[in-house]
């Protein structure tokens, strides 16, 4: 009987062992896939997208601190702009204006987690599963390989502007983790090379999908690299090879680029592709990384006042007679602005001639604001004392006709929108291979290309003209009786008259290199203020040996700061030095690779 | 194989299915029959019979009868005022006795008036009553502490409490209806020590459960069994259900859980009903209300203005001459406008005419609202908070026949939140049955419990954007409404970006999160030989959560949003079947011996689904549903599954009762971790010595009733990881992994990312437990006593290793690389005595619990580190080698500079380029003496666990009234008060502290700066970096529950017809010394929070009603 039962017990424990199998335990994840089934042409292009995806700077790690149009650190950083806001949002970047950022800071830790991080290592693991694909036809192999290796340079060369030293990764490397980011001098700047020769020989001269790269946007790439160096020599041909191609012209109007509606164009020889309501929501496709920097007023309902722009570059656009910048004192009186004062009381604004870049550039009291009404000053500032008067800067903005459709209808940073950014275009090939003209001495073809710039420019003035110049809450949009009028119609607006008394003038010849350069220097930062290069050419420029070409870059950003006290006093005991050329290295990441991440200098 | 596959399918399947619920529904039907014949009354009729006392000692004291005799009945209850069926009463040293009936009662007749009766009950404290001229006597009985025969659950089984040789401690359902929380874990909180419990204030809120310090640094919570179900943490059982709780808190009673035992495991066992026993009616309910105790102290928008003018100063303006301020003016001194919309107009400013007025919640751009400034100020804490009405049903059947018992109940319990529209309900229905329907060698039984609770509301808690936190955020001067009763906000500019939190919660009032769940086990036990016993349990778990969220156009806010609908669905189904071999002996009286051998299969599946939509053509609440939605239709879904198989025994013997001896082990594998690593064994032992047996101890005996000391030491596994981890993958992402390369504006072309690389080597997380403990009663068991002191080594502890982003920025795999290490000491103490003729009772129950949790390694980088706790880009959490987890980190503030020599004299802040010092500023301490104050100088400042928790109940009760006193507290904890970030340093144009305009340096009404509590105000980055100066002690003491109850005399019953009634009256939260700043010191978060605060939901006041009646 005992022994019966001892047996039953036996088989009972057996019997139920059924589901100790390898079966019961093998469990796959659901909704996603491993690498091997990326082995064929349908696999790489959809990798290639997802590379794509963090072109604009925004990945899982990294937002604002990284967006593609640097206007941290080639714009907040510069003369050209303000933090803007007010202080306590994103305090982080309060430093960061002030130029004293600490290694611990998290806007340069995204920037390099959104380019070498997001970028670099996506590129790689890309080409790793390339390489290991096979039957693809040789043509589109090429190009494909030739788009990584574009995207590649691409994410080193943003990288490398705002950090100078860092680490060169490849597909071949074997851990990433163990590669330094001390180089021989140059060495970045040849590996970014390298790839995009690969590109330029390899990338159609033109693309079927507008955000692809072209042998052309390689070779621009390349060209902006040597710049960075200086390297004239170099850039010269590739630019030359760009403007003789023919493919590209200037557009009629200085403001088609910065158009939703003349997104790509003939002048585009790169752009960030913007993306809205396409599924995503709020829309992260739509260049998020400038998602904080579009108006704060209730009115419009965006977010959240970031990026405004700075007295000094106002008065950059000051005319003289001629309609030609006043190089010398520009900055000595500061163009009358409504700091300080309220909406509700009279403010006319200042008559004096101005470059018509000024009023599409950046948006200010008494001037209509694109489709979205008279800009009423003060009402529609985050904080003016901490940010200054102007709105954050308009380039980016869209049209109130295009929103919700256009702009993104989801979330809360409902400036976001489907503006690209022209990361490349004619202008800059034009401008930089005047900057070269100038060093050479070819003059003329300095003039002439910068001239092109310009008489482009005043093809297309802010029209209207303010007639009331105070504003209580009920003239909103355009004035007396209108609540929602129709743009260009009604109001208390002349719509026959320019906004302001504009002028631009062109360059009679230069006299001298000298001259040549300034003029030059001086237009790259008309016709790029605030997409984040300014700081960049500063930078570049202080390399110049030859003193005629030089830019003195600590004295011009602390002579900026100084000035800036007659607006605000947030930047009161702010000093530039020479460290601050460059960002610190995150101080997560060299935790992370210790013995192997070297700080910059002055860190 | 195939065939194995196939039967594994179509179990799961037709557990699933609908078949499932057919069964379901079946079972239900016949329990219900099976109760309305059995249960009418098969018990034995009041038998009264002759006791058999053949006890050598009793002599007949009382031979002689002189004094009349007499008659006396009374009842015979417990503590709870529950009647106690079964009780002996005899009279003392006679063979006289009685044994009470179903409802308690006895009679005992021919009784001198000298006689003593003696009450005597398994599990409770004998009785002496002395007669004199009494015909009544009512007796309640109290329970031993550490009752003789008391049996408890270890996993898989029972036993004994005298011969557990693990740690494992007990609480019965008496504790637990004490409190009035309202989840399970909620109400032991200081119950038990070992156990740190905080409790989430919000309606339906969890507990967060942690057994013994932090086991990892992975998710550390415990393993729930009810009933020898595995279920998840978030079980909505009804209190009022359970009998008794187990917690085996070490790897020697944990391990027979092995990889899902390190964490602890908590065994809920539900309450059965009795065979022979007729059935118990118990109906009870409770109502009461609910309600917030304490606010900010923030200023008036008088204040306000002044802290404007005073910060503008601070800063170097000239208010009038080159500051001014939107709606406070361009003076000198500040003026309160009449309106802050139109901004600081006064009145008789046209723009402040009715006829201006305009709202139109769809329009982009219409917003034309008036709003006068409330320049009283409008107390926003007060404008969400209500007193919430708590009502509670319960009803429940007991009972049991000759060859079936069962148990039954229904509850319903509605608790409205503390803020305006929050609130929960919960249904929830049980039913246990067990039956032995031939002999009994066999015994088959099921239990099943369905629960449904609804939150609604805005339910968000300890964050940035949840109404308290709007609360304290918005300044005082805009009104709950403007002039025409729409409501006001921050569409004005200068008034923040925070939500009106009185809307905030009015239009989330239909949001809802309905969690449904069906739990339960089948089982059959057979004896196939005495001491043999053969069970087989099959459990489940099956859940369903509904979410509903309605997101409506805030008009009167900065960004007005489009009408909105999200929903979410999600299921997950969760089965074990688990087998056991139970054999039991003894042998030549001395030797007893248990063996129990097991397997146990469980698998899980879990999906969702959730989409949303917004452009809705009406805000009817009926018609903002997901299907109306025009706009942005967005969906999503996926699923996952794991699954675990395991064997397991374990063996116990006991020499003599005095020497045990334990040994567990358990065999698991798992689908969670990589080929090479999915089985792994986890050993455990326990040796226990019952001293006081001892012959040496026998002098003793006098004053020491029992002694044991108990050793264990063993392993357990933790096996929480996500299921996934031994896979690299790659998937599409509408954000991060797609682009509009055809530059249409408008739409994407989706691609492919890597989501997740993959680690095959992943293996266990293994917690070793060394666990030295001592029981111990003395003076007639008045007074007992456990401690426990332990050691938990978490080795190849999972973690998820930061990687380089430049190798990618994948998530990256968990790894088994990381240490920790948790040592303390359990102690819990017990005195119950009574006075005044057993008149007066009284007990006393203390427990302390104590961790101290440190990180032995992480990595192996010496200084890598967890990053934790963010808010607004500054994280204030971390830890790192030799650490707790987490700690605290920042600067140390060395005070404020009081004089420019100082300020000249000290280290540069921050970096060499900084000029934050100075005056009235906070002096930073140069830690590495590098000469500059940087993020070099960062360090640990500060640690959110506790020194120690305690619990305290007093349960005191004098003839038919009780009351009970619990105190809870910790100690030693410090916590970070986030609010005043805001509210001391200024956030968003928000209001501000009393302390920001009188404390801080150079305010005018500080008449030495030297008193200063806060820098000067004047809004810099360097003051408001985390350090010191933000860390709190949280150490507090609560008396959680004051209760007064009456139980009403049997006369009074017996013409109520019913067979007890009690009356309470409970507030809980009455009082609380603490030096915290914040609403409450109590906090609920995850550990990656620890400690941080920002105006989290806090511990209401309730005062509560019950009333509970027998039938």
């Amino acid at each position: 009987m005992k022994k019966k039962s001892i047996i039953i017990a036996a088989i009972f424990l057996l019997t139920m062992s059924f589901s100790c199998s390898e079966e019961f335990l093998k469990k796959e994840p659901m909704g996603s896939t491993s690498e091997n089934i990326f082995y064929n042409e349908k696999g790489i292009n959809a990798l290639l997208i997802g590379t794509y995806a963090v072109i604009s700077g925004v990945s899982p790690v990294s937002d604002w601190g990284a967006s593609i149009q640097n206007w941290v650190y080639g714009s907040v950083m510069s003369d050209d702009a303000y933090k803007g806001s007010e202080f306590t949002d994103q305090v982080p970047l309060n430093s960061i204006e002030r130029w004293e950022m600490l290694p611990d800071n998290p806007y340069p830790s995204e920037k390099w987690s959104g380019t070498l991080g997001a970028g670099v290592s996506r590129c790689n693991s890309l080409l790793k599963i390339l390489n290991k694909t096979k039957g693809l036809d040789e043509t589109t192999g090429n190009r494909i390989r030739g788009e990584i290796y574009f995207l590649r340079a691409f994410f080193n060369l943003e990288a490398w502007l705002v950090f100078k030293n860092i680490p060169i990764i490849t597909e071949d490397t074997e851990d990433p983790a163990k590669v330094s980011n001390v180089n021989p001098e140059g060495a970045v700047l040849k590996h970014i090379i390298n790839d995009l020769e690969y590109a330029w020989n390899n990338l159609p001269e033109t693309q079927k999908d507008p955000g692809r790269p072209t042998k052309y946007a390689a070779m621009a790439l390349a060209a902006k690299a040597y710049m960075q160096e200086l390297d004239y020599d170099k850039a010269k041909p590739l630019l030359d090879n760009i403007i003789s191609s023919g493919k590209y012209h200037l557009m009629p109007n200085f403001m088609d680029n910065y158009r939703i509606a003349t997104n790509n164009n003939a002048e585009s020889i790169f752009e960030i592709q913007a993306s809205v309501n396409g599924g995503a929501d709020g829309s992260p496709n739509g260049e998020m990384g400038i998602g904080l920097n579009y108006p704060y007023p209730g009115e419009m309902g965006m977010c959240c006042g970031f990026h405004q722009p700075s007295q000094n570059l106002v008065n950059a656009y000051k005319v003289d007679e001629n309609g030609l910048p006043m190089f010398n004192t520009f900055n000595d009186v500061d163009l009358k602005n409504d700091q300080g004062i309220e909406s509700t009381t009279e403010f006319i604004p200042f008559e004096d001639k101005v470059d018509p870049r000024l009023d599409w550039t950046i948006s200010r009291r008494g001037i209509p604001y694109r489709d979205w009404g008279i800009n009423p000053g003060r009402r529609w500032i985050r904080d003016q004392p901490f940010g200054g008067p102007y709105q954050p800067v308009s380039k980016p903005i869209y049209y109130k006709n295009e929103r919700g459709k256009l702009s993104t209808a989801t979330g809360w940073m409902s400036g976001v929108n489907a503006n690209n950014y022209r990361y490349l275009r004619l202008g800059h090939i034009l401008l930089w291979r005047a900057e070269i003209a100038a060093s050479d001495g070819n003059l003329e073809l300095a003039r002439t290309y910068v001239n092109m710039i310009r008489e482009r420019s005043g093809k297309e003035v802010v029209m209207g003209k303010v007639l009331i110049h105070i504003f209580p809450p009920a003239t909103y949009p355009w004035g007396a009786g209108t609540t929602d009028a129709a743009y260009m119609t009604g109001g208390d607006v002349d719509w026959t008259q320019p906004a302001a008394n504009y002028k631009i003038g062109l360059y009679p010849p230069f006299e001298n290199k000298k001259e040549a350069m300034r003029g030059v220097q001086w237009e790259l930062r008309l016709e790029f203020a605030t997409e984040g290069l300014r700081f960049f050419d500063l930078r570049r420029w202080d390399k110049h040996i030859n003193p005629d070409f030089r830019v003195d870059m600590v004295a011009i950003l602390n002579k900026f700061a100084t000035n800036d006290l007659r607006i605000r006093n947030t930047m009161r005991g702010a000093i530039f030095t020479e460290k601050a050329k460059y960002m610190p290295i995150p101080r997560h990441q060299i935790d992370l690779q210790p013995d192997v991440l070297v700080q910059n200098p002055g860190y | 194989m195939k065939l194995k596959r196939f039967v594994n399918r179509a179990t799961i399947k037709i557990w699933a299915g609908k078949t499932f619920l057919i069964v379901r529904m079946i079972l239900i039907i016949m329990f219900l029959a099976v109760n309305q014949l059995f249960a009418v009354d098969s018990y034995s009729q009041n038998t009264k019979i002759n006791l058999d006392i053949s006890n050598k000692s009793v002599k007949t004291v009382f031979a002689e009868v002189q004094q009349p005799v007499k008659k006396i009945t009374g009842k015979v209850t417990d503590q709870s005022g529950a009647s106690l069926p079964g009780v002996t009463a005899v009279v003392k040293g006679t063979t006289n006795g009685f044994i009470t009936d179903a409802k308690g009662n006895y009679s005992l007749n021919n009784i001198p008036a000298n006689a003593i009766i003696q009450f005597s009950f398994v599990g409770m404290k004998m009785q002496e009553i002395v007669v004199e001229n009494k015909t009544t006597i009512d007796v309640v009985l109290m329970e031993e502490i550490v009752g003789i025969g008391e049996v408890v659950a270890i996993g898989y089984g029972t036993r004994l409490r005298e011969e557990v040789s693990g740690s494992v401690s007990t609480i019965k359902s008496e504790k637990i209806n004490s409190s009035t929380e309202t989840s399970v874990m909620g109400r032991l909180q200081g119950e038990i020590s070992g156990v740190t419990i905080t409790t989430d204030n919000t309606p339906g809120g969890f507990a967060n459960v942690r057994i013994r310090g932090l086991g990892t640094i992975n998710d550390a919570s415990p393993l729930y069994v009810i009933d020898g179900v595995p279920v998840g943490p978030s079980n909505n059982l009804n209190p009022n259900d359970i009998e008794s709780i187990s917690i085996l808190k070490d790897a020697s009673s944990a391990a027979i859980y092995g990889t899902r035992g390190a964490n602890g495991v908590v065994l809920i066992t539900t309450k059965k009903g009795r065979k022979n026993e007729p059935t118990k009616i118990k109906f009870s309910t409770r109502f009461g209300i609910n309600q917030s105790v304490k606010g900010y102290n923030l200023l008036n928008p008088e204040q306000y203005g002044e802290m404007l003018w005073l910060t503008a100063k601070n800063q170097g303006y000239t208010p009038g001459v080159d500051w001014s301020h939107p709606y406070y003016g361009n003076g000198i001194n500040p003026r309160i406008p009449d309106y802050i919309l139109p901004t600081g107009a006064m009145e008789g400013d046209p723009g402040t005419s009715v006829d201006n007025y305009s709202y139109d919640p769809f329009a982009n751009d219409v917003y034309g609202a008036i709003i006068k400034a409330n320049k009283e100020g409008t107390n926003w804490l007060n404008e969400i908070s209500r007193k919430g009405i708590i009502r509670e049903y319960d009803l429940s059947l007991e009972g049991g026949a000759k060859n079936i018992s069962y148990a039954l109940s229904a509850n319903y319990l509605k608790e409205d939140g503390i803020l305006n529209y929050t609130g929960f309900e919960r249904y929830s229905f049980r039913n246990n049955i067990e039956s032995t329907p031939f002999t009994d060698w066999l015994k088959i039984g099921q239990s099943i419990q369905i629960s449904l609770t609804k939150l609604h509301g805005n339910l968000d808690n300890n964050g940035e954007y949840s109404p308290i936190a709007n609360a304290f955020k918005l300044q005082s001067i805009i009104p709950v409404y403007d002039i025409k009763g729409n409501y006001a906000g921050t569409k004005a500019r200068n008034l923040g970006e925070s939500n009106n939190p009185v809307a905030q919660l009015e239009r989330a009032k239909d949001n809802k999160n309905n969690q449904f769940r069906i739990l339960g086990n089948l089982f059959a036990e057979a004896k196939i030989l005495e001491g043999l016993t053969l069970k087989s349990l099959f459990g489940y778990d099956y859940g369903q959560n509904t979410i509903l969220t309605r997101t409506f156009p805030a008009p009167e806010h900065f960004i007005k949003l489009k009408p909105a609908v999200y929903g979410a669905s999600n299921n997950s189904f969760q089965w074990n079947w688990s087998n056991t071999v139970d054999y039991n002996t003894t042998f030549s009286d001395i030797h007893k011996l248990n063996v129990i051998l097991g397997t146990e299969a469980v698998a899980s599946t879990y999906d969702w689904m959730n989409g949303s939509r917004d452009d809705y053509f009406s805000l009817e609440p009926n018609y903002m549903q997901l299907s109306a939605g025009e706009g942005n239709q967005i969906i999503s879904g996926s699923s996952s599954e794991w699954s675990l198989f395991s064997i397991f025994g374990r063996v116990n013997y006991n020499l003599m009762r005095k020497y045990i001896i334990e040994a567990t082990v358990r065999r698991d594998g798992s689908s969670r971790f990589g080929v090479n690593n999915r089985y792994a064994t986890f050993p455990a032992g326990s040796v226990a010595w019952i001293v006081s047996e001892e012959n040496f101890l026998k002098n003793t005996k006098n004053w020491l009733d029992f002694f044991k000391l108990r050793f264990g030491a063993g392993i357990a596994g933790n096996d929480r990881i996500g299921d996934y981890n031994t896979f690299s993958t790659f998937g599409p992402d509408m954000t991060s992994a797609s682009y509009d390369i055809r530059g249409t504006n408008t739409s994407l072309v989706s691609g492919f990312m890597p989501l997740a690389l993959g680690n095959q080597n992943v293996g266990w997380e293994t917690t070793k437990t060394f666990d030295l403990g001592m029981d111990m009663k003395v003076f007639h068991k008045t007074l007992d006593m456990s401690v426990d002191i332990w050691q938990r080594n978490t080795a190849d502890m999972l973690y998820r290793l930061s990687i380089p982003v430049v190798t990618s920025i994948a998530t990256a795999p968990y790894v088994n690389i990381g240490e920790m290490k948790n040592v303390g000491f359990d102690f819990e103490l017990g005195y119950s005595n009574t006075a005044f003729d057993n008149k007066f009772r009284y007990s006393l129950n203390a427990t302390i619990s104590s961790y101290a949790n440190k990180i032995v390694k992480l990595s192996d980088k010496i200084n890598e580190e967890v990053v934790m706790g963010d808010y607004r880009q500054i994280n204030y959490l971390r830890t790192s080698k030799g650490r707790s987890f987490p700690e605290f980190y920042g600067y140390i503030v060395d005070g404020i500079f009081q004089t420019q020599e100082e300020v000249d004299n000290s280290p540069k802040a921050f970096g060499e380029s900084g000029n934050y010092n100075k005056l009235g500023r906070y002096k930073y301490r140069d830690i590495n003496n590098d000469g500059v104050v940087n993020d070099l100088d960062m360090t640990y400042i500060g640690n959110p666990h506790p020194d120690f928790t305690g619990g305290l109940n007093i349960d005191l009760s004098y003839a038919n009234f009780d009351l009970n006193m619990f105190f809870y507290g910790s100690y030693g904890n410090d916590m970070v008060n986030l609010a005043r970030r805001n509210i001391d340093f200024g956030m968003f144009d928000g209001n501000y502290s009393k302390d920001a305009l009188y404390k801080s340096w150079g305010s005018p009404y500080l008449e030495n700066n030297e008193n200063a509590k806060l820098p000067i105000h004047d809004l810099n980055e360097g003051s408001i970096q985390p350090s010191t100066a933000f860390i709190e002690d949280g150490s507090f003491l609560r008396l959680k529950n004051l209760r007064l109850g009456y139980n009403f005399p049997n006369n009074i019953n017996s013409k109520l017809h019913v067979q007890n009634l009690r009356i309470y009256s409970q507030i809980t939260n009455l009082f609380t010394i603490s030096n915290y700043s914040g609403l409450d010191p109590e906090l609920n978060t995850s550990a990656d929070r620890m400690g941080l605060d920002f105006g989290s939901w806090p511990t209401p006041r309730q005062i509560i009603f019950g009333i509970s009646i027998g039938l």
